[in-house]
């Protein structure tokens, strides 16, 4: 069966689906959508690239591309391990600095008031790292992709 | 239409509050619990509002232990990290007794309802566990879930949540659901502070009218 989108169309996707993530911030579900796309997008390349060495850093099957891609890129290390079940995506409170108040979201701001000064945000925990924030990791990603 | 008066805790703090009373025999009173703005327009307007339908409402001014008389009508970040900084200060504990105030004051009346709206709204939970001389509580999109979902509720409690909420990830609501199964525990599609309608950017005058209609009726049953 032919792949329904193209690589491109695959990509606008993970675009597409992103930009919904971040309109949705505490949504873990929609981030992690925005990272099995991800996950799946480096199979597509290989696939479509297999036979062009210098597009695939010359490796010759995906488990090495992938490999080598998480050599790369941390942020799509990251993914790799989550898609893999080897990291987990949670919601948690996480302190606000005062200094960092002034660049807070309405909402933020107001649930943090009354919170301990904290806000929800939704962390990517990956063994042997710091918990990161998960928009950050997938934004590092698409961004590794553009570049 | 109402009152601003004062009021004092049971800890001898006294305290800014608005009430309004309605025309008529009160069906009860209702405790209006403000957003983190005090005050405020809107919600001198929700208390005035609950008067029409016939209650005796009051507002207590919960920030007035960290800022006496603190209200603000700016929804925007200018002041932000100067609350921010004042609020570290602020306690539950205390927030509590003034709630017990402002039930205290409207009780002569007959049964005393709790309604709020983000930090109403989880005041209102909170109040609906204490108890606090209430006898049904109807909260709006109460930030900090996990600070409240194991507060077990002591009265009828339901509560309304937006789909699209900035400040509540929809999976928490899922789990007060999932915690506490015979609550009614309604999902709009709107994002905080929903009622609001002086933040037209979040308002859903949709929303607001079935949430206000599904409160009315709540409170209409449980304190009569």
């Amino acid at each position: 069966m032919p792949d329904p989108l193209s690589l491109e169309q695959h990509f606008a996707l993970i675009e597409a689906e992103h930009h919904h993530s971040l309109a949705a911030p505490l949504s873990a579900r929609r981030a992690l959508l925005v990272a099995i796309l991800l996950d799946h997008y480096p199979d597509r390349v290989f696939a479509a690239h297999r036979h062009q060495p210098d597009q695939v850093f010359g490796v010759e099957d995906m488990l090495a591309y992938r490999a080598e891609l998480g050599r790369r890129s941390p942020a799509m290390a990251a993914i790799f391990a989550l898609g893999s079940g080897n990291a987990t995506l949670r919601i948690e409170a996480v302190k606000v600095p005062i200094a960092d108040y002034s660049s807070l979201g309405v909402e933020d701001f107001m649930v943090s008031l009354y919170n301990g000064n904290s806000v929800q945000r939704v962390m990517l925990y990956t063994p042997g790292h710091e918990p990161r924030l998960a928009h950050d990791v997938l934004s590092e990603a698409i961004a590794f992709w553009r570049a | 239409m109402g009152d601003r008066i004062k009021l004092t805790s049971s800890d001898g703090f006294t305290f800014n509050a608005y009430r309004t009373t309605p025309a008529g025999k009160p069906k009860g009173a209702v405790v209006v619990i403000q957003e983190v703005w005090g005050l405020n327009n809107f919600v001198r307007a929700e208390v005035d509002r609950y008067a029409t339908e016939g209650y005796v409402a009051i507002a207590p001014a919960l920030f007035d232990r960290v800022e006496l008389g603190y209200e603000s009508q700016d929804y925007g970040p200018t002041g932000f990290a100067h609350i921010g900084e004042l609020m570290q200060n602020f306690s539950h504990d205390t927030a509590r007794l003034d709630v017990e105030a402002a039930v205290k004051a409207v009780a002569d009346v007959g049964k005393v309802g709790i309604t709020g709206y983000c930090f109403g709204g989880a005041t209102a939970w909170r109040a609906a566990h204490f108890g606090l001389g209430l006898a049904a509580a109807s909260g709006y999109y109460g930030g900090g879930v996990p600070s409240y979902i194991g507060l077990a509720p002591t009265m009828p409690l339901e509560m309304h949540y937006g789909d699209n909420d900035k400040g509540i990830p929809l999976e928490q609501i899922n789990e007060l659901r999932a915690a506490h199964p015979d609550l009614p525990i309604y999902v709009y599609p709107a994002g905080h502070g929903f009622c609001n309608f002086e933040r037209p950017e979040n308002y859903n005058a949709e929303a607001a009218k079935l949430a206000n209609q599904r409160t009315l009726a709540f409170f209409a049953k449980h304190l009569a």
